[in-house]
């Protein structure tokens, strides 16, 4: 039986724009949240291993997402994961575990990133939407 | 040119190349080895290894091979023992010299991106101030924070950022005088995306600088994948304003 979720619990994903300043976050609340937790387990099929390209400067560099504990116990995630060129990344107990993003997660993500008022900072970086807006 | 080299976990062993003037000098290498015939020294006077032949020689007085009889003080005897002195200085010299040497790299930062690329904690909750620094407060530290002054992003440039780390106690320096080594301290420099964003770089013992941007991992690349021997030069992206060096004494700053 589904657990219900407190009204406060939040899912925070850093938008990887910056290098000092603290980058723009998108919060998903709720059951959305829960939601996205099982839509984050569920995209873990197919374990990879995969050297990512190191970052450069002025560049989007990925989504950290930060899971509260209750959801990372729920769903058997780690508390931080990142997600960037479609691999979907989790520390795990000795070292990490990779995934391909099979179920366009990232995509997602940017598209949350642009209805929450990021698409500047995005857009500025190359990173588009594929949705057009409405 | 540069050379494109994998990043990768662990320490980097390198000759320190900016330690002060800390570098030795030629004048406390040992002597070149000696040559077959002769015996060097400083100054480039030689000694034969064997006593000349003076047999023939109006007045000499030698044994029955032509060698000069000896006293026990011939000047080849006396010039072996000046040369064997002198590699003892020398020596003890160049351990004196490297022992200092290391002494004043205690405080440089290793390049260890191991450390800091933890893919958790360490890595996700520090960004290229707190790399620079090399204090891993995992608060996303911000130049000046600690000390009440908050930077935004219309203020991103040189001198409100700046100030703002002068304020948490860095001090600024001529970037190719360097630190010295009257303190505990380590060489920085930062950048600035006009309006945008600053950027952090770390000089690490090594001699080559490194950095961190956000929460990627620490790596001693610019952005074109060459190693970073000056963040002057290096390839910064869109971090085109180079704002300066400073000195780091983690003893002495607070940041948060």
């Amino acid at each position: 039986m589904a657990s219900d979720v407190p009204a406060g619990t939040v899912i925070m994903v850093e938008v990887g724009v910056f290098s000092g300043r603290a980058n723009p976050r998108i919060e998903v609340r709720g059951e959305d949240a829960r939601a996205f937790a099982m839509a984050l387990k569920a995209a873990r099929t197919e374990e990879v291993r995969h050297s990512l390209p190191p970052p450069k400067l002025g560049e989007f560099y990925g989504f950290l997402i930060r899971v509260p504990r209750p959801l990372a116990g729920e769903f058997d995630l780690s508390m931080e994961v990142t997600v960037h060129f479609g691999i979907i990344t989790e520390r795990v107990e000795r070292g990490i575990r990779q995934w391909r993003d099979r179920s366009g997660l990232e995509q997602q993500l940017i598209e949350r990133a642009y209805s929450q008022g990021h698409g500047d900072v995005l857009e500025k970086r190359g990173v588009r939407r594929t949705v057009p807006p409405p | 040119m540069n050379e494109a080299v994998e990043d990768g976990v662990g320490e980097r062993h390198h000759p320190p190349r900016y330690a002060a003037s800390i570098t030795p000098s030629p004048s406390f290498r040992h002597s070149s080895p000696p040559d077959r015939d002769s015996h060097s020294g400083p100054g480039g006077w030689t000694l034969p290894r064997t006593a000349p032949d003076i047999r023939g020689m109006s007045g000499a007085k030698g044994d029955e091979n032509g060698f000069p009889r000896s006293s026990g003080r011939e000047s080849c005897a006396t010039g072996l023992g000046s040369a064997t002195m002198w590699r003892v200085i020398s020596t003890f010299l160049e351990r004196v010299f490297e022992a200092f040497v290391k002494w004043a790299n205690r405080c440089l930062p290793l390049y260890q991106p191991g450390v800091w690329n933890d893919a958790d904690g360490v890595q996700y909750n520090n960004n290229c101030y707190n790399y620079g620094c090399d204090m891993p407060t995992e608060t996303y530290a911000q130049p000046g924070r600690a000390q009440g002054i908050i930077l935004g992003a219309a203020i991103m440039n040189c001198p409100d950022v700046t100030n703002g780390a002068v304020a948490d106690g860095l001090v600024r320096v001529n970037c190719d005088q360097g630190c010295g080594c009257s303190e505990c301290h380590h060489q920085v420099a930062m950048a600035i995306w006009p309006n945008e964003d600053y950027h952090w770089y770390r000089r690490d013992r090594d001699g080559r600088w490194s950095h961190k941007m956000g929460w990627s991992p620490a790596t001693n690349l610019d952005s074109s994948g060459n190693i970073i021997t000056d963040p002057r030069t290096a390839d910064r992206g869109p971090y085109i304003v180079f704002c300066g060096c400073f000195c780091v004494n983690k003893s002495k700053i607070t940041i948060n």
